[in-house]
């Protein structure tokens, strides 16, 4: 009985923690957003950068300073949205890759399908061959590359069993297999291209446009609350296969699609971004030691995160040595790191 | 038996490095080849005694007639002091700007053995090299490749990748100490008309690389005195975009200081990174007179290969289409320009810098023609039958 009681009132302290993290990173990311938007060489004042957004939604009853409406919604917002978006789409693949390789190093990153981009988006670039042509030629390669290494970790899974094991392994084999497929590009490519591979590698937001930001919001808006409806079997899975099984999950038919959507949502993101690697291992862990592993709050607060740290790390980019641009992969890895590795020192059921 | 059998070994090795090292002919060993010595080296060839070889009688007569008798003391652009006591024979080049140098002095391009990888694969520009054995580039050499073909010479950046390259230096240096290594860069306008008369007089090329030199000169100086008086702040505003979309150049890339030469005036130029990405909307406060666009082999089309204009079009049009970008003053009066990276970098850096003055100073340089220039380069110094009319895409407009 007073376990019962004990329970109950660690539950609900759990869910009050639950709701404060999810709130404040909430209030966080729209602070984060308000304050991004006003952000930028051009030198507009918040006053200006607000004025302008709201002459563009409301053009009768404002007016923008000159080149404000443009600057604003033609090369600001949409960035800012689109940090937001790929931040909280890598998070959310990132957890949903550990839960069901119940492995803290899984990530698109580790199981090669960053790799995969990268190597689809270095033949575009060195030998300028790819499924499509034009001016999509490295967009289309990086994306159809990172699905095919998920088809490819799914067939050599299937054919060994499915498992976390076959599946990692299976996915650290064709990292390699990809990066040292990169490598070769890089070498017989010319100076230029090997340049041209490298920043592609760096990762940026700055690339976004309102189409890229309208088709990667579609793909995580069907695919997340997909995600959040099966929470339950991604917490079983997460127990192990056989919790899984016994509780009536089907268990490898489920890891493959979960598998298959966080697959499609890293590549639909990383094809426009180029690799960002470090979202997707970190947010899902940061995640947990605030909340915990319950995939029904897992999911969206991970996606939260992954959003606030990449927004604030673009945002760090465009301003600390402006208007010099860093890439927003490095300053990920700096912010990130640092605050990861404190919370991880500091709390015990690291 | 086997001590003897290694002493004699060694003291061929010494005997064979010393009659390489020094001026063949030269009987006395003082250094300096004179006439009665070289008179008894033909005459001793002749009847069959001695043991020069013709090779070596040819050597001796250059050396007599062209250096008087004395090794040539050269000092390349790393600063090292080289002596050469015979003619370059057999000479391996590294860099595409020396092949293209030394083909620019009229040297003979049969005694260039070896080009490095990316030499190899211009087969429309060095059409001679495809047959040539490849040793690599600097940072992958095939060393192996390179000392079996025994070169007299290897030529190697002076001043970039200095690691890579001092990597290779101290190989040769310390397996065959007679290869005489020499390091020029070949593509910087401070150094390119020294570097020129310095591989004119190792080469024994020295008239042309006096009219060579000359006309790069005649360029350059052209340029520079035509933008010499031009005040500060009224030099035109550029901005220069890499291949990459946002990515400019700062003070101390070799691009920025062409811009420079060509009278430009750089925005980003006190950036910290020397390459760095900046942000779209710093571009466009900045409202550039005039925009450069780079477009760089293979990541769009122009060039050498084939006579793709139109795709240097879809470049420029690309920018047009910017948002905004139609308020610049440099779209606004149609001063969009693309130029491929073949003729602003490397050693044909002074075509591309004719381009830029003739667009950032359309009325100062009226009559300067940079297509002509180009057409003379490649006619009367490459020997290359390329017509720019039906052949290549460089610029555009």
């Amino acid at each position: 009985m007073e376990e019962s009681v004990i329970l109950r009132e660690g539950y609900a302290r759990l869910k009050k923690t639950r709701t404060v993290f999810i709130g404040g990173l909430l209030a966080l990311l729209v602070i984060l957003v308000g304050v991004a938007v006003t952000l930028g060489s051009a030198g507009f004042t918040v006053g200006e950068s607000y004025l302008a957004i709201l002459a563009g939604l409301f053009p009768e009853t404002f007016t923008a300073p000159e080149m404000a409406d443009v600057i604003v919604w033609d090369y600001r917002l949409h960035r800012v949205l689109f940090a937001v978006v790929a931040g909280f789409g890598l998070a959310v693949a990132g957890s949903v890759m550990q839960g069901i390789l119940r492995n803290p190093l899984a990530s698109p990153f580790t199981l090669g399908i960053s790799s995969a981009a990268a190597t689809g988006a270095s033949v575009a670039i060195v030998l300028g061959a790819g499924f499509v042509g034009g001016e999509y030629l490295i967009i289309a390669n990086a994306f159809l590359f990172a699905l095919l290494a998920s088809v490819a970790i799914y067939g050599m899974a299937r054919y060994r069993g499915v498992s976390s094991e076959t599946m990692i392994l299976a996915g650290i084999a064709l990292m390699y297999l990809f990066s040292a497929v990169t490598s070769l590009l890089q070498y017989v490519g010319t100076a230029e291209e090997l340049q041209a591979v490298v920043f592609w590698m760096f990762g940026s937001v700055g690339k976004s446009t309102w189409p890229k930001l309208g088709l990667v919001t579609l793909v995580i808006a069907c695919t997340v609350p997909y995600l959040i409806y099966r929470a339950w079997d991604l917490n079983a899975l997460a127990e192990g296969d056989e919790v899984a099984a016994g509780l009536g999950v089907p268990v490898e038919r489920s890891m493959m699609v979960f598998m298959m959507v966080a697959s499609l949502i890293t590549a639909v993101i990383i094809c426009f971004t180029g690799t960002i690697g470090f979202i997707g291992l970190v947010a899902p862990h940061i995640t947990r030691m605030a909340i915990g592993g319950d995939y029904r709050t897992l999911i969206p607060a991970s996606g939260l995160v992954g959003a606030v740290l990449l927004l604030a790390a673009d945002s760090v980019g465009r301003s600390i040595l402006a208007p010099q641009v860093l890439p927003v992969g490095i300053v990920t890895a700096f912010l990130g790191v640092p605050f990861f590795i404190y919370l991880f020192m500091h709390r015990r059921d690291a | 038996m086997n001590r003897h059998l290694l002493l004699a070994v060694a003291l061929l090795l010494i005997a064979g490095t010393a009659s390489a090292a020094g001026i063949p002919g030269d009987a006395d060993g003082n250094g300096v080849l004179d006439q009665p010595e070289y008179t008894a080296a033909v005459l001793a060839y002749l009847v069959g005694e001695g043991d020069l070889t013709r090779t070596d009688i040819q050597d001796a007569a250059w050396v007599l007639a062209r250096w008087d008798g004395r090794p040539l003391e050269i000092t390349d652009s790393s600063g090292q002091t080289l002596t050469l006591s015979r003619p370059l024979r057999r000479v391996v080049t590294f860099t595409g700007e020396s092949l293209e140098t030394l083909r620019s002095l009229g040297f003979a391009m049969e005694k260039v053995v070896a080009v490095d990888k990316y030499s190899h694969e211009k087969s429309t520009f060095f059409p001679e090299c495809g047959g040539k054995a490849n040793v690599g580039s600097i940072w992958s050499p095939d060393m192996e490749r390179v000392l079996t073909l025994r070169p007299d010479a290897v030529f190697l950046y002076a001043t970039i990748s200095t690691a890579a390259c001092d990597e290779i230096q101290q190989k040769l240096d310390a397996s065959s100490p007679g290869i005489r290594v020499l390091r020029f860069d070949c593509f910087k306008p401070a150094t390119y008309p020294g570097e020129i008369r310095t591989i004119a007089a190792a080469t024994g090329c020295e008239d042309r690389g006096d009219e060579f030199a000359r006309f790069y000169t005649s360029v350059m100086d052209g340029i520079r005195a035509g933008t010499a008086d031009v005040p500060d702040d009224e030099k035109t505003r550029v901005y220069f975009e890499y291949w990459a979309d946002y990515k400019t150049f700062a003070s101390g890339s070799g691009y920025n200081e062409k811009l420079e030469i060509a009278g430009g005036y750089n925005p980003f130029a006190g950036e910290s990174a020397e390459y760095p990405e900046i942000d779209p909307e710093a571009v466009i406060v900045s409202n550039p007179e005039v925009v450069v666009k780079l477009t760089g082999q293979k990541l769009a089309a122009g060039g050498y290969v084939g006579h793709d204009v139109a795709a240097l079009e879809a470049t420029q049009s690309a920018i047009l289409e910017r948002p905004g970008w139609t308020r610049l003053a440099a779209v606004a009066d149609d001063r969009v320009y693309v130029i491929h990276s073949d003729i602003l970098g490397g050693a044909q850096h002074f075509i591309g810098t004719a381009y830029l003055a003739k667009w950032f100073y359309p009325e100062r340089f009226a009559d300067l023609d940079p297509n002509a220039v180009h057409q003379r380069y490649l006619t009367e110094f490459q020997g290359l039958d390329f017509n720019l009319a039906s052949e290549g895409a460089f610029v555009y407009p």
